[in-house]
């Protein structure tokens, strides 16, 4: 296994990575968390969402800032850094810097030391690293202008283009007819939970039946995968909407290419972001949701073996992560904050997971460079004998709470959205909760299904166990 | 190290503290909010706080979460180069779009 090693330069250090593995997770791996310090108060920040949709992982690659590392594989002899001068970011600092902030009004940064010319230049250079923007690329990493061969690919026109191959856009293309397309973002289909239901179901060996949550969820993924493989839809990989052209053209991104596509109808089937949530210290590294955490198991192989990860919330997302961290070994500490569950909480309990009930997350602290500590407040209405304060440390922490759907192409085609917190967000107007549609300004129908329309999985909409959000 | 802070956009550094007061300041719209804090002009373009700044705005002026329409949500959705950019052949959007 060694020789199959890779090196890359982090910061005058040298570092051994799986070639087949993310930089981010290379770093973490290796004991880097701390990836980034935020613009205005120095914060750390470690690998958030894993999917290049944050800031929180934009690091100085070959001479080139604002790399998203969590989506960038790793090279032999690639040279890492941060953006910010580390170090500098001390408390100390920090407090002066906020003593001298009011001499410094919002937006200074573009009308001061604009003129001359080399002020300017001087400025950049040195306000620019203070930031944690970055230093101006090297001229020599800049790419060479590719604009000539690098031209848009036109896919022509689908009849019915689904955007997310999670369980709910596979149902829906199999029900459509004509030309269907699919895109996702992963290299299979079946959303972002597919890969970690797929390792749980086959490394429990049929023990899902412990979780009904699971097996439910497994059997609707296994349903939907073989419902779709017997249409004729098309399915393609790797895919990423990334703009909405009014009345019917979509951009995609493929690795690096992009390509437009125009569609007849479209479903909106692009399921839901992590939410962590509002409470003291939500932006300490080493905690992220479930879906990063699908992300940086399953596709970047991130090994959690031996480690201490502290997984809260609830939901079908709280199930899966705990199974499969089980799975592949991490030394759990579960905190349910949802009440129901009996069934759940009981097989856990039988397979000595150590488990918490009638706490909420109240805070969260970063503790040293590479642990993160919890702490956990009695829930109010939490029955029996008044339970203290908690605090809970580990290397790693999974929030579950419920996501928020997706909904910024669909936007852009024209939909109304409605703010629905309780659904977990902003919705298409008219969302109820059930698979809706309607008729975009241009004329072309669509329908939003499954998370993307703010119906949680595994939560009684699918005649799962009863869930209440307290 | 002082307390923990509760950040609503972590892209921008914009804490729940400061978009309260920016709303006691008589910033009582999510657009002007959006210009004043800086919440959701980071690098996320929102992604991470737009409906959490909506919802924390409809508690501070009391009223149904439905009457605060999101800012507009303009492509790309994720960053590109400008290299990216210049190569982009796509017809023209209509004029009636937001």
């Amino acid at each position: 296994m060694d020789k199959d090693l890779v090196q890359i330069r982090f910061e005058g250090k040298t570092l051994d990575c799986r070639p087949d593995t993310t930089v981010a997770v290379a770093l973490w791996e290796n004991g880097v968390r701390v990836l980034s310090h935020s613009p205005k108060y120095g914060s750390p920040r470690g690998v958030t969402c894993a999917r290049g949709q944050c800031t929180a992982c934009l690091m100085r690659v070959d001479g080139v800032p604002n790399v998203r590392v969590c989506e960038l594989p790793v090279r032999g002899g690639m040279e890492v850094a941060r953006q910010d001068t580390g170090a500098f970011y001390g408390p100390a600092m920090q407090k002066s810097l906020s003593l001298g902030s009011a001499l410094f009004p919002v937006g200074f940064y573009y009308k001061w030391f604009t003129k001359p010319a080399w002020v300017s230049r001087y400025f950049l250079k040195t306000i620019r690293p203070l930031t944690g923007v970055g230093r101006l690329p090297a001229a020599r990493a800049l790419p060479s202008a590719p604009a000539t061969e690098a031209a848009t690919r036109d896919l022509g026109s689908v009849e019915t283009v689904v955007i997310g191959g999670g369980p709910s856009g596979l149902e829906a293309a199999a029900r459509a007819g004509g030309r269907v397309l699919v895109l996702d973002e992963n290299t299979l289909p079946g959303g972002q939970r597919a890969a970690a239901l797929q390792a749980v179901a086959q490394e429990t060996r049929g023990g899902l039946g412990r979780f009904p949550v699971l097996a439910a969820a497994h059997e609707r993924l296994d349903r939907a995968l073989a419902d779709f493989a017997a249409g004729g839809a098309e399915f393609r990989p790797g895919s990423r909407v990334i703009a909405g052209y009014h009345p019917d053209g979509l951009l995609l991104r493929e690795g690096g290419d992009l390509l437009t596509l125009r569609f007849g109808s479209v479903v909106w089937a692009a399921g839901a972001l992590d939410v962590l949530g509002l409470f003291p210290g939500n932006d300490a590294p080493g905690m992220i949701g479930p879906r990063a955490l699908y992300r940086m198991v399953l596709r970047d192989g991130l090994d959690l073996g031996g480690r201490r990860v502290i997984v809260i919330g609830g939901g079908l997302d709280f199930w899966l992560s705990a199974t499969l961290l089980a799975c592949r070994g991490a030394h759990l500490s579960l905190v349910v904050t949802e009440t129901g569950w009996q069934t759940e909480v009981s097989a856990a309990v039988d397979h000595k997971w150590p488990l918490h009930t009638g706490l909420v997350l109240a805070g969260m602290s970063a503790v040293g460079g590479t642990s993160i500590q919890a702490t956990l407040a009695p829930r109010r209405s939490s029955p029996g004998p008044k339970l203290s304060e908690l605090r809970m440390e580990g290397d790693l922490a999974v929030i579950c709470n419920p996501g928020k759907p997706a909904y910024d192409v669909l936007y852009q085609l024209g939909s109304e959205l409605v703010l629905q917190p309780e659904r977990g967000g902003y919705l298409p107007a008219g969302a109820d909760g059930s698979d809706l549609g309607g008729i975009l300004p241009g004329g072309r129908p669509f329908r939003v299904v499954g998370e993307a329309a703010g119906i949680r999985p595994g939560s009684p909409d699918s005649s799962l166990p009863e869930v209440r959000h307290p | 190290m002082s307390k923990p802070k509760v950040y609503l956009c972590r892209c921008e550094d914009v804490t729940v503290h400061e978009f309260r007061e920016a709303y006691r300041e008589g910033f009582t719209e999510i657009e002007s909010l959006k210009r004043y804090t800086g919440v959701g002009t980071g690098f996320c373009q929102g992604k991470g706080c737009l409906s959490e700044s909506a919802g924390l705005l409809a508690e501070l002026r009391g009223c149904p979460p439905q009457d605060i329409r999101p800012t507009t949500i303009r492509p790309p959705a994720e960053p590109m180069t400008f290299a990216q950019l210049a190569a982009l052949d796509v017809p023209a959007a209509e004029e009636d779009h937001p």
